[in-house]
């Protein structure tokens, strides 16, 4: 092979690698859950055979050998003479783990053993007693090489009657040995002037031959290699010897069942295309065969099946039957294949539908949908093509705007058609844009699967280290979201998810104790609601203490007791996700040192992502991410502030409401109004982006109830314009250091308009020095 | 003109590793990752030599057999599966169901080619 090939290759093992070892994680799962399913085991082990057959073709050969330890302990689970323990799937994933490693280290010359890689090989040996064997063997065939010396064979061939329908040509084979030295060649024609009657697709011929060879007899033996179990084919140095080996009766009966099938197979080819007489003939004679194999093999149930086709075929023949022939031969022949695979089938065989599928528990889906034809791409090339499909959407725009210009310019009709053909052709740009868009962006959606089949592991792995019982249910796996997001919510949602296993859910004897079951249960779930998609994750542990973590807020030094006392519920929950803060005092390996949480804050906002929390104290926590669907596209709501025009990302805002400005009170330095039965903290967008605030008579706020990370508050604005979906482009250069603003947006009539930032815009305030002074408006009363 | 291979096979690193193999050998090579995906491939036109794996989701090497020997035009085709050491049941099996030989995983490109030259000799 040429070294590019190779690289080539190796490049292309390596993507299938990754999928075939995610594919197994999950599957080894599912067999933890259900270890005796067949459809799992087997699912495992095609991978392994995979990794292990492709890896060595690709030159992974260490990662092949490795592999070919741990495949061979699932052909025993295979073959039920091992169980799939929880010990043993552990090792497993372990092993899978150190595939990844291997895989990285590529084809290397260094042989030492990765420490990971002796201890799984360790705690696989229990189950394998024949492993240091297999090495042993091995390395024993790898050895073996032959002197050769000149040698007289004297050959003897007797094809299987049957050998051209194995696809074998037996004079080929003549003509193989006739590369290795001088031959003589006899061949005995006696069976074919026997032959009665004469069946031209039989070989009746046999072979006696002498061959003068320097190869050794290994050589002439590779010669026959694929037929010598069926063939009688004698390879003697010299003297005679009479060694035909003999077919098992088993062997026999499918071989002259296989091939009465065959036969019937193609007799029915025979009477579809045309040709019904000759069709029937064929079909009478193989089913005659079939009957007379399955009979004398003693299988009754076969039997029958078998004359229930004759039978079939001799009712056409006569032409007692009409029209349904054909779909009722087939189901026939199918319920005698199934007979003459198994006895206890026989039953069945009688009743007209042979559709008794047992349903598997477990779905195999997954699998199905990795087989999904699909190819890979940058997803630069993607960005790109969605940023032209973008503004190719704004240009649009121009069209109708130039259209009425042309009107005005003269009123004349000649100028009035072209207008409307001008728009016209405007609409039709605007749908193809539209379509273009939309397809562009179905490229880039991707199945949250992609994230969630790493939490089965996760939860799995933290559970047995802690001496847990967690059960994940993991729903909605199909939802999609933008690739982009995609790749962004894995490590909050680790955050997450290992929170609620280390801290949420609680110790088993604290659990029962309770009165709950010993079973922790999180559930991980996604769904779409409108154009955004809501991952939530919810545990039933013993939830959070608001008070408590009021609390340790104000203790931290993380917020004043001014802060906290108007902090609702929610709020409050929401102190676990800043930065430096932990409410664990012991701090456990797994969900870090209180940092962490804040991660998940940061990524959803910068995702344009809402999250809230619900929590019971002692019933469980519910952790709700809302995120829009894609990027590039997004809603929002226009509004009017100081006579400019800005835009508030729709996915914060809980609700817009008008109340009246007499209720605004403030209380040490904060100005809060009562909404819809809440308390909120009121920011006036036109102070907090420094614009001139005009006066306002009106006695009405018109107000944006946020969600953002750090608690609810209300954007006072000055008029709400409306909803838009906009194109948000980052902002660069100075402007993308400026955090009250997320983007620009650009408009369908080309205007620009800057996307506020609304997640942070309250944390902003108050983190300036002169906030608490320098209020924006007078105290009403 | 140029023989014309069958490679079935649900690995993409052995289907690339098989037609690359045969590609320079000379021979007209077209994949199909699975046996359904191979039968259908197979009752559109015809192959040669069909080279597949046993292993695979949706119909096995062994299935694929079967029912390429039931299509009158697959009657007398050379059929070659790729097994592994771990499978020499299957040999036995494979060649029940009518299989011209097998190839063992892992191979060198020169295995190959000398089984795939053996058995589309004459």
């Amino acid at each position: 092979m040429e070294l590019g090939d190779l690289e080539q290759l190796q490049a292309g093992f390596r993507h299938e690698a990754d999928d075939l070892l995610t594919d197994l994680g999950g599957a080894l799962l599912l067999l933890e859950l259900d270890p005796l399913n067949a459809e799992v085991v087997n699912r495992v082990f095609r991978a392994m055979h995979t990794l292990k057959g492709s890896g060595a073709s690709a030159g992974f050969r260490r990662l092949a050998n490795f592999v070919h330890h741990v495949e061979e302990v699932f052909n025993r689970i295979r073959n039920k003479q091992l169980q799939a323990t929880p010990e043993l799937i552990d090792a497993t994933l372990k092993a899978c783990d150190c595939c990844a490693m291997l895989l990285n280290l590529g084809s290397t010359d260094d042989d030492s053993p990765l420490p990971l890689e002796t201890e799984v090989l360790a705690a696989m040996r229990p189950f394998l007693p024949d492993m240091d064997k297999a090495t042993a063997k091995a390395k024993a065939n790898a050895s073996t090489g032959q002197a050769s010396v000149a040698a007289r064979y004297k050959i003897g061939f007797r094809p299987n009657r049957e050998i051209f329908f194995s696809g074998t040509d037996p004079a080929s084979l003549l003509l193989e040995l006739t590369d290795l030295g001088e031959m003589e060649t006899h061949c005995d024609t006696g069976d074919l002037l026997a032959a009665d009657p004469f069946d031209p697709e039989q070989c009746y011929l046999r072979w006696e031959v002498f061959l003068d060879t320097k190869q050794p007899e290994q050589a002439v033996r590779a010669v026959f290699q694929f037929v010598e179990d069926d063939c009688e084919v004698s390879i003697e140095h010299q003297e005679p010897a009479a060694s035909a080996r003999t077919e098992s009766k088993a062997a026999r009966f499918r071989g002259a069942t296989e091939q009465a099938f065959s036969a019937l197979g193609f007799a029915l080819e025979q009477f579809q295309s045309g040709d019904e007489n000759l069709g029937l003939a064929t079909a009478h004679r193989a089913a005659q065969t079939l009957i007379f194999a399955c009979k004398a093999h003693g299988h009754a149930g076969a039997t029958i099946a078998a004359r229930k086709i004759l039978e079939a075929v001799l009712a056409q023949q006569v032409g007692t039957l009409d029209g349904g022939w054909l779909p009722k031969v087939k189901l026939l022949i199918e319920a005698a294949r199934l007979a003459v695979d198994s006895p206890a089938v026989a039953e069945i065989v009688t009743s007209p539908l042979p559709g008794n599928a047992v349903a598997s528990e477990i779905s195999t889906a997954p699998e199905a949908a990795t087989a999904a034809a699909s190819i890979r791409v940058d997803s630069v090339k993607l960005d790109a093509l969605m940023r032209l499909a973008g503004e190719l959407l704004v240009a649009r725009g121009a069209l109708p705007a130039f259209a009425d210009r042309v009107e005005h310019i003269s009123g004349e009709e000649s100028s009035k058609s072209m207008a409307k053909e001008m728009r016209d052709a405007g609409a039709k740009v605007s749908r193809l844009a539209d379509d273009l868009q939309a397809t562009v962006m179905s490229i880039r959606m991707m199945p949250v699967r992609q994230v969630f089949q790493r939490f089965p592991r996760l939860v799995r792995d933290i559970a047995r280290s802690l001496d847990k019982n967690i059960e994940l249910h993991v729903s909605g796996e199909e939802t999609e979201l933008d690739k982009t997001v995609i790749d962004a919510i894995g490590d909050p949602l680790t955050h997450i998810i290992r929170n609620a296993a280390d801290h949420g859910i609680e110790s088993k004897a604290d659990r029962v104790g309770n009165g709950k079951s010993a079973i922790g249960r999180i559930d991980l779930s996604a769904y779409t609601r409108g154009s955004n998609v809501v991952i939530e994750v919810k545990d039933d542990g013993k939830g959070l203490d608001a008070e408590k973590l009021k609390r340790r807020a104000v203790e931290k030094g993380l917020l004043t007791e001014a802060a906290v006392a108007v902090m609702d519920e929610e709020a409050a929950f929401k102190i676990i996700l800043a930065a430096g803060f932990s409410t664990v005092d012991k701090v456990t390996d797994l969900s870090g040192r209180g940092v962490g949480m804040d991660v998940v804050r940061n990524s959803v906002e910068a995702l344009h992502g809402a999250i809230r929390i619900q929590s019971e104290i002692g019933k469980g926590t519910r952790f709700n991410i809302e995120l829009p669907a894609s990027m590039l596209v997004s809603k929002g709501i226009r509004v009017a502030v100081s006579g400019h025009e800005v835009v508030l990302p729709i996915s914060t805002i809980r609700n817009m409401v008008k109340i009246p400005k007499s209720v605004v009170r403030s209380v040490q330095g904060q100005q809060i109004a009562p909404v819809r039965g809440a308390v909120f903290p009121m920011l006036w967008l036109a102070h907090a982006l420094s614009f001139e605030r005009m006066e306002e008579r009106r006695a009405e706020l018109a107000v944006a109830i946020i969600e953002a990370a750090s608690g609810p508050y209300g954007l006072v604005v000055d008029h709400f314009l409306g909803e838009v979906e906009v194109v948000v482009k980052p902002l660069n250069g100075a402007l993308a250091k400026v955090p009250e603003y997320v983007g620009a947006a650009i408009m369908g009539d080309g205007k620009t308009v800057l996307v506020v930032n609304t997640e942070r815009l309250f944390s902003l305030q108050r983190s300036l020095p002169t906030a608490h002074n320098d209020l924006p408006i007078a105290l009403p009363g | 003109m140029a023989k014309k291979v069958l490679a079935v096979d649900d690995s993409a690193t052995m289907r690339q590793l098989v037609k690359m193999t045969l590609t320079r050998a000379g021979y007209e090579v077209v994949e199909a990752e699975d046996g359904a995906k191979a039968l259908e491939k197979a009752s559109a036109e015809t192959f040669d030599l069909v080279l597949s794996d046993i292993n695979m989701p949706n119909m096995t090497g062994i299935e694929l057999l079967r029912s390429l020997r039931g299509l009158p035009q697959y009657k007398f085709t050379p059929i070659v599966l790729v097994t592994t050491e771990s499978q020499t049941e299957k040999k036995q099996e494979g060649k029940t169901a009518g299989a011209t030989g097998w190839i063992v995983k892992p191979f060198e490109p020169e295995q190959l080619l000398a089984v795939v030259t053996k058995v589309l000799r004459s």
